[in-house]
């Protein structure tokens, strides 16, 4: 029996159900639509024209920006505690890769509602700091891009504790204490050797971030409110609410093309680093 | 050896616990400027970790260390003159050779024009310039090794520690980076902590050798007297081949090359005569193994019923075969007498 | 010197992981408040748990949630574990188009996904169902399934596979004694992932579900959207809780599978 068959099932279901789906998504990007929402088959490229007003324009740099400080936090956030956790003991380096990896699982939606309950203006905070006195007015605290950035940093952290460690756990001890044997103060030695040596784990990290931070709909739309207006909402409102499937099929086009472009560099990046290494 | 014992390294009640584990027991030991000192003794016994406490990689349960008059106990081991050149190199493999020979002098604050002087000094003298813009797996494992050493001695360290540096190198390799390691260590006149495992790489390059098993010294001494004047059982029985007779309340130790054989029966060659230094005895052959240059000739006794075994040289008269009852004389000088 | 850093390190952690617990903590404390207005603790109730045992729309989204999550991690693991197999035993010429297709599900935005099987369900005229939520569903769990076995098969020494063949079993006896038993932690570990994967999935779920396929994700959202409520916080509880157990039980596996399998190590 040759077991090339087995693999074909799951080629058939992954043609049928994301490589024609997405076909679709780009035939429908290019066709135009009536008043009503109701598609009409007629070529134009006027759903990608629309893209550089500057309404959109807008909304693409907030969305980037979003995107960006959500990676820059994270990762000063998640790079001491992968670090810290590699510096645990087997046992409890398990216990604490367990405690990081629950948030991961569980769901965006609950973990951005949870911050709903303590941001609201009848929230914990503001409930807190109103019976102790120190305000007499609830604060503003949720539906604003704060509150949005808090949200996404809260919902990847893991994205970029996990790859970090790895890189981390696979360092050799002993470049450490040769770097120290030659006169490296620890700071010294972090900065020589660890960091770069970690830079995969930390470009894995930063892009699994930065990709899911581009199309994330869920935290915005929970802690953001209705002001808050990141690629991913606009693309939610153009389906199911504005009826406007070509143009919101043009932006969907434009964040995989871009999220794909961004995996592609890092692969060839992390390709060309191996390959110049092993090759003499 | 310099002639002036000048004290470089001094270990002072040295010991060692990891948890519950003591690796190694209340030691002492002085390592004086300028030597060649092997530390030799089985996987296990703590060599790498007295290497490393010196180093200061591990810091000791108790006891002090000296580096040149000076308590360097709990210095950390970026505080310390010592640079140590490790198992299997722990080149940075994000560096290039230069990078990684320069490390040690940036760290310093070296300056560039002092830095500069003291790398081609290095790579000169290990022949390094062809792969200064390499990185490390670019390279060989003699070459790697080669960085490895520069990588230290260019930070002109008062003491060298190397552990097991040429364990990973096939046989020929071994041979000529001993005789370079060597003369390198001559000619700079370095005090150099060395680990192997290998005793005729002890034997052939140490001044001195420290025979060391489960933590404990068991000797000190020269190559010549750790080989011919063993004060233990173990130290006779590690290093090279040896045979021990068992007597009531000691035993005697024999080195196989030692052993003359010689016909019973006095029909051939004559034994010599009996006299005041020598020793003699009678046995069977049970077994003759050839290996190359020598035969090992394996001799059961007959007054003991003990096992003992000689070398035997081809140009000697004739070769011996299993089954044949045999003489047996040497020398008293070349047997070592050991208190159980 | 050394203590003093390691404890600035570990304070530093120990407050992110208060950072990310935290809200967590809030919410399930909340989910026992005994009032519906607002923040100020009154009490321990389990009222909203019992008022949740009694909504016929909570019952309905569990049990849609459970047959969607049981039948699509079925059918994903053994596609996934089939594909794994023969990705590791043989040589496909298109080898890198199909490891890309695997990995596309999780290389591509969710809401692409999403929207692109409400495309092609809409312009098929398929009406948005459950049959729709599963089938989206088996597209994204599959690929986590081929890589979790996948990383297994890799480091499972083919001499294994070749002692055996030596040893007179044919390639399906080969399969059944020694390669089955070996990966199979990782075949649990796919299927828990999955499930966890299914039943928590919102983003695609969102574009796909009909009026009645409601799922608990979707009907949590529904409520949120509608405004806050100590049911909500119930709700959100129970799905943390199974959530957490399913991740220690996978992890568990894992670990164990993998220190019990790795002999030569
Ligand atoms: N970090 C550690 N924790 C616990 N035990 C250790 C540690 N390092 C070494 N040991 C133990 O200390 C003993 C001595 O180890 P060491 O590495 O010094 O031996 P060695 O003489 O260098 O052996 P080899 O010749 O095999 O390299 C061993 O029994 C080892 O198990
Ligand atoms: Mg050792």
């Amino acid at each position: 029996m040759n077991k090339k068959v087995l693999a074909w099932p799951i080629l058939v279901w992954l043609t049928l159900f994301l490589t024609v789906p997405l076909c679709f998504v780009v035939a429908v990007s290019f066709i135009q639509r009536s008043a009503y929402g109701q598609l009409i088959y007629r070529f134009t490229i006027q759903n990608y024209l629309r893209l550089i007003e500057p309404l959109y324009i807008q909304i693409f740099i907030d969305t980037l920006l979003m995107a960006i400080l959500t990676t820059i936090i994270t990762f000063i956030l998640g790079y001491p505690l992968a670090y810290t956790i590699t510096k645990m003991n087997k046992h409890l380096q398990n216990i604490w890769l367990v405690l990081v990896m629950i948030p991961f699982w569980i769901n965006s939606l609950i973990r951005s509602y949870a911050w709903v309950i303590i941001l609201r203006s009848q929230g914990l905070i503001n409930t807190l700091l109103l019976s102790w006195g120190i305000i007499d007015q609830p604060l503003a605290l949720l539906y604003n891009s704060s509150s949005v950035l808090l949200g996404m940093v809260y919902t990847q952290l893991p994205f970029m504790v996990l790859p970090i460690y790895v890189s981390l756990e696979q360092l050799d001890r002993r470049l450490l204490e040769a770097s120290s044997d030659l006169g490296a103060t620890p700071w010294k030695t972090f900065w020589h050797i660890t960091l770069p040596l970690t830079l995969p784990g930390i470009a894995a990290g930063s892009i699994l971030v930065f990709i899911s931070a581009l199309g994330m709909f869920v935290v915005p739309d929970i802690v953001g409110g209705a002001k808050s207006a990141l690629i991913g909402n606009l693309i939610q409102n153009q389906f199911l609410s504005a009826r406007n499937w070509p143009f919101g099929s043009a932006l969907s086009i434009v964040l995989s093309v871009f999220s794909l472009i961004l995996i592609l560099l890092y692969y060839r990046v992390l390709k060309v680093q191996q390959t110049k290494e092993v090759k003499p | 050896m310099t002639k002036k014992q000048h004290v470089m390294i001094q270990l002072e009640t040295i010991e060692k616990n990891f948890a519950e584990n003591q690796v190694i027991p209340p030691l002492n030991l002085s390592i004086f400027e300028g030597e060649f000192l092997t530390l030799l003794g089985p996987s296990g016994c703590g060599k790498t970790t007295l290497l490393r406490m010196i180093a200061g990689l591990e810091e000791p349960s108790a006891g002090n260390i000296y580096l040149d008059g000076q308590q360097v106990t709990y210095l950390p081991p970026y505080k310390r003159d010592v640079n140590m050149i490790f198992q299997h190199y722990a080149l940075f493999p994000h560096m290039t050779v230069e990078q990684n020979i320069l490390f040690g002098l940036r760290m310093k604050k070296v300056s560039p024009t002092e830095r500069e002087k003291r790398i081609s000094q290095v790579i000169a003298l290990t022949q390094l310039e062809a792969y200064r813009q390499r990185k490390p797996r670019q390279l060989s494992g003699g070459q790697q090794q080669r960085v490895a050493i520069a990588r230290a001695l260019v930070n002109n360290p008062k003491v060298l520690l190397l552990d097991e540096p040429l364990g990973a190198l096939d046989y020929q390799l071994r041979k000529s980076l001993q005789i370079e390691l060597k003369s390198l260590q001559r000619e700079l006149g370095l005090t150099f902590i060395y680990v192997t495992h290998d005793q005729e790489e002890a034997l052939t390059m140490s001044d001195r050798i420290v025979v060391m098993n489960q933590g404990k010294i068991e000797q000190t001494g020269t190559p010549h007297e750790i080989y011919h004047t063993p004060m233990s059982q173990f130290v006779a029985g590690f290093i090279g081949e040896n045979n021990f007779i068992k007597h009531e309340d000691f035993y005697i130790s024999l080195r196989p090359e030692k052993i003359n054989l010689c016909e019973v029966m006095f029909q051939g060659e004559s034994p010599p005569p009996l006299t005041d230094d020598t020793s003699r005895l009678t046995g069977t052959i049970t077994d003759v193994v050839f290996y190359g240059t020598i035969d090992k000739v394996f001799i059961h006794l007959d007054d003991s019923g003990q096992t003992i075994m000689a070398y035997q040289y081809f140009d000697d008269k004739r070769r011996w075969q299993a089954g044949e009852k045999v003489g047996l004389w040497w020398n008293l000088k070349d047997e070592v007498r050991l208190d159980r | 010197m050394k203590t003093w850093r390691q404890s600035l390190l570990l304070s530093y952690s120990l407050i992110i992981l208060a950072f990310l617990y935290l809200p967590i903590a809030v919410l399930v404390l909340y989910s026992f408040n005994n009032t519906r207005i607002n923040a100020v603790w009154t009490g321990w109730t389990i009222q909203w748990y019992l008022s949740l045992f009694s909504n016929r729309h909570v019952l309905d989204a569990v049990s849609n949630s459970l047959i969607i999550a049981f039948s699509s991690t079925i059918i994903s693991t053994l596609l996934g574990t089939m594909a794994a197999l023969a990705l590791h035993s043989c040589r496909f010429r298109w080898y890198t188009a199909i490891n890309s297709l695997i990995y596309m599900p999780i290389l591509i935005p969710e809401i692409v996904m999403g929207l692109s099987l409400l495309v092609l369900f809409a312009q098929l005229n398929i009406e948005l169902g459950k049959i729709t939520l599963v089938i989206a569903h088996i597209t994204f769990c599959m690929s986590f399934v081929v890589i979790i076995i996948s990383a297994r098969l890799e480091g499972l020494s083919k001499d294994l596979e070749e002692a055996a063949q030596d040893l007179y079993a044919n390639s399906w006896q080969t399969f059944r004694y020694v390669t089955l038993p070996l990966i199979m932690p990782g075949i649990i570990a796919g299927a828990l992932i999955s499930f966890t994967l299914s039943i928590d999935d919102f983003v695609i779920s969102f574009f796909v579900a009909g009026p009645n396929s409601s799922t608990l994700p979707l009907y949590v959202y529904a409520l949120v959207k509608r405004g806050i409520s100590p049911e909500i916080n119930a709700l959100s509880t129970i799905m943390i809780i199974v959530t957490i157990v399913m991740v220690v039980i996978s992890q568990r596996l894992q670990v164990n599978g993998s220190n019990k399998n790795n002999v030569y190590k």
